[in-house]
């Protein structure tokens, strides 16, 4: 069974009187425990077929399907309690709540997930794992933006999602910060088996990469599955 | 988590929260203060006019058909049985018989050309739901047939003083011409310039002035409050002594059964209109928070929140902060409402035209009643909803999506 599945998806996006193609056709298998970057020029797409995937959105045509089950038949609220359960975010600009801590950005997730005992001992360690060993209670406005990212990776994993989903987790950070983030969420997809699926145009990430998908003008030009300049434990 | 997200959503933008409370606050403020001043000016008025009509009239059919008349041959001639019959009603208090009659008066031998009201009753009467006592300027009640307490204005447009004779000039029940000498005793100020027209005899006095010997014109019944009235009537209504009677509540009658409908559309409408007044300003400024949040609505809908869970978000920080604003509102109108109380407010000559049936006293008082207070709180929060819901739904229709788009 393989995680997400597009196929055949095509996307466009009404501008006015035009249309944007922002998918032609693009066929994609995710499987369990890969370490994906999509990669590609601003405007290939990279942020559409993440939101597909995600279930953020519906495709113009073609099929999504998630754990093999066809999105297009799940109702709003059914694909709301799929993505509160299954996929983890985490965006571009943290996009963390700033009225709530740390600890409780990650708590709401977790809550909104379904999760209502044990929760205190499962975000601590979210947050110990992240490296935020301290700070728990303090709001985003009182932490760095690369501590910031990673109350969002906390928050992102702290239900066990079965896919964790990152639209240019990087691209707000410097390249220091970049690279620890980064370098975070490898060792817990090779520690955990955590499936994660990204968007860059950084060369770094790709680096890092287990499978990069080059996307250009809302097409798959490359599907290329390596061995990674692994990095150790540079941070 | 609800509750606690939206009370810290509400202390984000404290300077917003802060004009959204003040404008909830001042809204609630200005409706206590003007259901104060309502209740002042009607709430002491409408008692007193219920205690001087009585809770319940009694009087012939006839009677009640030609009022404006005042046609005293259409009496209840003997008054005794009718009386005992409507004492033994559960609910009545007290029951008393009541002619009045439109006399000139004056003072010494000149010819009459005052106008006065006479009021005839048992002196329970007039110490009891009248309050006369209370209001008597100078002299004494009345202890005899022969003496009388008459209403200042009259006095002065006589001429008349404490000890005077008053010479009173009506007509009895058939018509006839029918004066009697009465030694002024007592002087009263009643509030206004008709209420101070009046005069007072005892029962048998008018009784002997009007040729009804052992009846009167009219019945008043007394009940424990005056809003059971209506239904005190209804029960005596059904008696078979009362059979062909006229029986109705003082506010089934002219002029409160217009006037009680007026007041109570008056208050809705001011009250409607203040919640919608202030409930757009509650909509303005959620809006702006609506928007501002767009992302991290987002974000929280990515994540599984449903949107009766960001209606409620918002609902709540909106009720939150007008709960407040209503609280201190409530507050601020209570002083400003308690100020009318102490100080009032002289309306003069205006009130001096009404009629003596709507016995409103010159200076008006607000009243601050716990009722008000709570009521202007519940309005208060009802400006919450009325301008939270439309933001509210407007968040709810925000979509997932919006936190991948959104940048910050
Ligand atoms: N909501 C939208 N409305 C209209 N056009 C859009 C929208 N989102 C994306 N697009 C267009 O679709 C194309 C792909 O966008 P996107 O997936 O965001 O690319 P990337 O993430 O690789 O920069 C671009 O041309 C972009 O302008
Ligand atoms: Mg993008």
């Amino acid at each position: 069974m393989s995680l997400c599945e597009l196929r055949n998806v095509k996307k466009i996006y009404p501008m006015g009187d035009l249309e944007v193609q922002a998918l032609r056709g693009v066929d994609l298998t995710i499987e369990k425990g890969e370490f994906t970057v999509i990669a590609g020029p601003s405007g290939s797409g990279k942020s559409t077929v993440l939101n597909l995937i995600g279930c953020l959105d519906r495709p113009t045509s073609g099929e999504v399907l998630l754990e093999d089950r066809p999105v297009a038949k799940m109702g709003d609220t059914e694909l709301g309690a799929l993505r509160a359960a299954r996929i983890g975010f985490i965006f571009q600009s943290f996009n963390l709540i700033p009225v709530l801590t740390a600890f409780e950005n990650v708590e709401l997730a977790l809550r909104l997930a379904g999760h209502h005992t044990d929760n205190k001992a499962r975000v601590e360690k979210a947050l110990r794992d992240v490296g935020l060993g301290e700070h728990f209670h303090r709001r985003p406005a009182q932490l760095s933006g690369g501590q910031q990212q990673r109350v969002a990776i906390a928050r992102a994993l702290v239900k066990s999602p079965a896919l964790v989903i990152a639209d240019e987790p990087t691209a707000n950070l410097d390249s220091h910060n970049g690279k620890a983030i980064l370098q975070l969420m490898r060792e817990m997809n090779e520690r955990d088996g955590v499936t994660f699926l990204f968007s860059t145009h950084d060369a770094m990430v790709m680096e890092q990469a287990k499978r990069v998908v080059r996307l250009v003008d809302g097409a798959i030009v490359d599907d290329t599955r390596r061995a990674p300049v692994y990095a150790g434990g540079a941070s | 988590m609800l509750l606690s997200l939206a009370l810290r959503n509400s202390l984000r933008n404290r300077r917003r929260s802060l004009l959204t409370a003040t404008m909830v606050m001042l809204g609630v403020a200005s409706l206590t203060v003007a259901m104060s001043w309502l209740e002042g000016l009607f709430g002491s008025t409408v008692n007193m006019a219920a205690n001087l009509a009585g809770h319940v009239r009694v009087v012939d059919a006839d009677y009640a058909r030609r009022e404006q008349l005042n046609p005293l041959h259409e009496n209840i001639a003997e008054s005794a049985p009718l009386e005992a019959a409507i004492r033994a009603v559960p609910g009545v208090v007290a029951v008393y018989p009541r002619i009045s009659m439109g006399v000139t008066a004056t003072v010494g031998e000149e010819i009459g050309e005052e106008f006065g009201l006479v009021q005839g009753g048992p002196l329970a009467l007039f110490e009891g739901p009248l309050a006369l006592p209370g209001h008597l300027v100078e002299g004494r009640m009345l202890a005899s047939d022969d003496e009388v307490v008459i209403g200042k204005k009259l006095v002065e447009k006589m001429g008349g003083k404490l000890g005077d004779d008053v010479v009173l000039l009506g007509q009895t029940q058939d018509g006839s011409m029918s004066p009697a000498k009465l030694k002024l005793v007592g002087i009263v100020d009643l509030g206004n310039a008709m209420q101070n027209r009046q005069i007072f005899v005892t029962l048998e006095k008018v009784r002997y002035m009007a040729d009804i010997p052992d009846g009167a014109v009219e019945l008043a019944v007394y009940g424990a409050h005056r809003d059971d009235g209506a239904e005190l009537a209804a029960r005596l209504g059904a008696l078979p002594e009362l059979s062909g009677k006229d029986v109705k509540s003082w506010d089934q009658r002219p002029p409160f059964d217009n006037v009680m409908g007026l007041l109570s559309t008056v208050k809705a409408v001011a009250a409607s209109a203040m919640v919608f007044i202030t409930g757009l300003g509650v909509l303005n400024t959620m809006l702006m928070s609506v928007l501002e949040r767009t992302g991290e609505i987002g974000v929280m809908r990515a994540m599984g929140l449903r949107r009766m869970q960001v209606i409620w978000l918002f609902v709540l920080e909106a009720l939150g902060i007008s709960a407040i604003g209503g609280v201190l509102g409530a507050v601020l109108g209570g002083l400003g409402g308690y100020w009318l109380q102490v100080h009032g407010v002289n309306l003069g000559s205006v009130v001096d035209k009404l009629p003596a049936t709507i016995p409103m006293n010159s200076t008006i008082y607000g009243q601050v009643t716990p009722e008000i207070l709570v009521s202007a709180v519940l309005l208060g929060l009802a400006m919450a909803v009325v301008g939270g819901l439309v933001p509210a739904y407007r968040a709810s229709r925000i979509e997932p999506i919006e936190a991948m788009r959104h940048r910050r």
